[in-house]
């Protein structure tokens, strides 16, 4: 499960993900592990809006569900088998793996209570499951709530990368009637200036796109920068789509804050000293034929941005400023 | 009625609050404080759930008399903190009755048991308080309603009350939790008016507050000697009797200089710098451009905040954020002094407009300056002209091309935390503008911080 030690150098264009990291041989029987993986994959397709961390979460659930346990040891054993798997279909996705240890967490503090009969306890656990697929569609209504208040009549808002968190602020604000314009950057190679556009256009807000360079240009004009975030580390910073550390540079020296919005689920005990001190996850980037095939290709598909240059986080926990965060972890870990 | 003088005594502050009668934020403080130990040493408040209701009532009756004045809000937020503080601290002997009473088998298995391992489900050994919204307890949170709603419908009448009073303690629910409250209520009166066991404790909290608002200056003073070291130079900005009080008691024991910024345009800078030099401490006074200029020299920025926000950032009197910009320049440090009472929940939505107070523009030039009667002669001249030629336009407003002059006179900056680098309060020590986080759950209870979203969207527009 821990990856993140290693670090590969020199990519070749056909690596893929799973080769960057060391695989374990899997614990679990193939038709076990297919279960939760396709209850996983359910999940996430029912809902076009449901969070990586929340599909999980049910999948994790189903397990408790169907689980032939008798102990909560047992389930327990169950649960951290499952989530093991989880996270192998997708190794690089953070904010699964945040999500995936705080159900853990959560399961196994609630296990060392006294409570009345097994069957009980597992009751509990399965209504909390279900409970925080709610917990997420309120988190994001909790965080548009807060963060409206800081987007002005007249301001216009740089975002970068498709946050649903960020969506939900900005239709709020829309919603509260305030008129502001919003600056969206390309987002290449996945083109999610693109995705963001065609939702604002709906929320009839004025929209702008930038190239990806273009962020420098445009910054002197710009009253403040939004963006969600795949995690939350430690030290209050943040690892979301590649250009986000950029931006908050541009910002940075403008004088611009720069606001980050996300559930709370996506804390996680991450803590990068640099750009390559997370787990990897490289896209697959094709520049035709035109490129020599001698060239390497660095397209990482995330970035981490140090706290200094976040302004305050929108959580469902409230608003954050980036020394705050850390005091929440502690909170929950120790 | 005997609320009936106390409602009165609650308007007349308000009024004299609005006319600005009330002078400075200290005394707006104590005023707001005195009002709600009154109103909580008053009979009709028997429970804590309606000392909650009627103490956020009436404080922000107050604060919709002059929503610029923060600590109207703090105090309010600091009395709220302080019946909860008491409500938890029951609820826990509640439950430690509870459990040695399920021990000793006086409870039946069902009720008893459920309900103990319940509450220690929802307690995390570190937290300092299990009702407020954190990362460790938010999968509890949706599960905390629905216990206590199905425990509601349970059978024993004690446990149900028990569960009630946990139920209003938690963040507010569905109704269907209100009948449980109703019976819990006629299980404490049974059926004659009694008082909440702890509310001589939430009187007592309320009087060590009013103290403490009376001590501030003297607690903030005692720290002098910590921050000021001997041969300084160091600035201030304008009159605070704040940093007056610590700058004479540094002088007892330490030899230092001060310079002092006039502080336009009320220029009660000069007045600090009379009441220095009569304490026997060297000042010079300096115009308030001069402040970049005097940088190189100064050891360190002594200041004072008139609100203290929850990112770190002060609402500082104006022209600070100048002085807080040259020191940082020139490395120099930046303490601020404020009492914690100015410490706010609000965040800086707008920070050159939000929580301003504009004063009059009269300070700035008066009326009869020619400046100012020189856009009214040209306007009246306009009119006069446009009569003459019979031109009728002038009723629907005057020529945008006209000169015009606008004077803004407003009495606080913004300073951002980036250029603070100490607070020091009456608390005892000081900390950094990072920690500002950590004391705000310290003073106030999370579900507090915003008393009421209208207020707030009004006052921050």
């Amino acid at each position: 499960m821990a990856t993140s030690g290693l670090r590969q150098y020199g990519v070749h264009p056909s690596a893929t993900a799973a080769s960057e990291v060391g695989l374990a041989p899997p614990q679990r029987t193939t038709a076990e592990v297919d279960a939760v993986v396709r209850e996983f994959h359910e999940a996430l397709a029912r809902s076009s809006d449901m969070a990586v961390a929340v599909a999980a979460i049910t999948a994790l659930t189903s397990v408790i569900k169907n689980s032939t346990a008798q102990t909560m040891m047992g389930l327990e054993k169950e649960l951290k088998d499952a989530a093991a798997s989880l996270q192998r279909c997708n190794p690089t996705a953070i904010s699964l793996k945040a999500g995936c240890e705080l159900f853990l967490r959560y399961t196994t503090r609630t296990s060392s209570l006294e409570s009345d009969t097994f069957a009980a306890a597992k009751k509990r656990l399965i209504e909390r499951g279900q409970h925080f697929a709610e917990t997420s569609k309120r988190a994001r209504a909790a965080i548009a709530e807060t963060g409206e208040r800081f987007i002005r009549k007249g301001s216009t808002v740089l975002v970068h990368g498709h946050s649903r968190v960020a969506i939900a602020i900005l239709r709020k604000a829309a919603q509260a009637g305030k008129q502001f314009s919003v600056i969206v950057t390309e987002g290449r190679p996945d083109e999610t200036g693109l995705t963001m556009a065609r939702v604002l256009e709906e929320m009839r807000v004025p929209t702008t796109v930038v190239l990806d360079s273009g962020v420098g240009y445009v910054m002197e004009r710009v009253d403040l920068v939004l963006v969600g975030a795949e995690a939350v580390v430690e030290n209050g910073g943040v690892i979301n789509k590649l250009g986000t550390y950029q931006v908050a540079i541009a910002a940075k020296e403008h004088s611009v804050p720069m606001y980050v919005a996300a559930e709370s689920y996506k804390f996680a005990r991450l803590y990068p000293l640099n750009q390559r001190d997370m787990p990897l996850e490289r896209k697959q980037l094709d520049f035709g034929p035109l490129l020599p095939a001698s060239v390497a290709i660095d397209n990482p598909s995330r970035d981490y941005t140090p706290p200094q240059f976040i302004t305050l986080l929108f959580t469902d926990l409230g608003v954050l400023t980036p020394a705050a965060v850390s005091d929440e972890l502690i909170q929950l870990y120790v | 009625m005997a609320s009936q003088p106390f409602n009165e005594r609650v308007e007349a502050f308000c009024r004299r609050l609005t006319d600005r009668r009330i002078d400075g934020s200290l005394a707006a403080a104590k005023g707001t404080a005195e009002l709600l130990r009154q109103l909580i040493t008053s009979s009709r408040l028997n429970t804590p759930e309606v000392m909650l209701a009627e103490v956020k009532r009436v404080g922000l009756r107050i604060q919709a008399a002059k929503p610029i004045e923060l600590v109207i809000g703090n105090i309010v937020r600091r009395v709220l903190h302080i019946i909860r503080e008491e409500m938890e601290a029951e609820q826990e002997e509640q439950d430690d009755d509870l459990l040695a009473g399920a021990a000793a088998g006086a409870h039946t298995p069902g009720g008893g048991d459920s309900v103990g391992g319940l509450s220690k489900a929802f307690r995390h050994p570190g937290a300092t308080s299990s009702r407020t919204l954190s990362l460790h307890n938010l999968l509890d949170q949706g599960a905390m309603d629905e216990a206590l709603a199905s425990a509601a419908a349970s059978l024993s009448p004690q446990s149900s009350a028990q569960l009630g009073g946990r139920g209003a303690a938690a963040s507010p629910g569905p109704g269907g939790r209100r009948s449980s409250l109703d019976e819990k209520e006629k299980e404490r009166r049974g059926g004659k008016a009694a008082q909440w066991d702890r509310k001589q404790e939430v009187i007592d909290g309320l009087n060590d507050l009013i103290q403490e608002l009376k001590d501030i200056d003297e607690a903030i003073a005692s720290q002098a000697a910590e921050h000021i070291h001997a041969n300084e130079v160091i600035l201030v900005w304008g009159y605070s009797r704040t940093v007056l009080a610590f700058l004479r008691r540094a002088a007892e024991k330490r030899n230092f200089e001060v310079v002092v910024t006039e502080g336009a345009p009320t220029y009660q800078g000069q007045q600090m710098a009379r009441e220095l030099a009569a304490a026997g401490i060297r000042a010079t006074l300096i115009a308030d451009s001069a402040v970049f200029a005097m940088m190189a020299r100064v050891n360190k920025v002594v200041a004072t905040a008139q609100a203290l926000l929850a990112n770190g950032g002060v609402m500082a009197p104006v022209g600070m954020h100048i002085a807080a910009m040259a020191a940082k320049r020139h490395s120099v440090p930046f303490v601020v002094l404020c009492g914690i009472y100015k410490l706010s929940t609000l965040f800086p939505h707008n920070p050159a407009v939000n929580f301003n107070d504009f004063k009059d523009p009269e300070d700035v030039l008066p009326l009869t300056h020619e400046a100012v009667g020189i856009p009214r002669r040209i306007a009246e001249e306009t009119v006069a002209r446009m009569q003459a030629e019979g031109d009728e336009s002038w009723k629907l407003g005057l020529p945008s091309s006209l000169p015009q002059l606008t004077i803004v006179n407003p009495s606080y900056d913004y300073v951002p935390p980036e250029l603070i680098s100490l607070f020091v309060t009456d608390q005892g020590h000081g900390f950094m503008p990072s920690y500002v986080y950590r004391q705000l759950t310290e003073f106030y209870h999370r579900q507090d911080f915003i008393l009421d979203k209208r207020q707030l969207d009004q006052l921050i527009g």
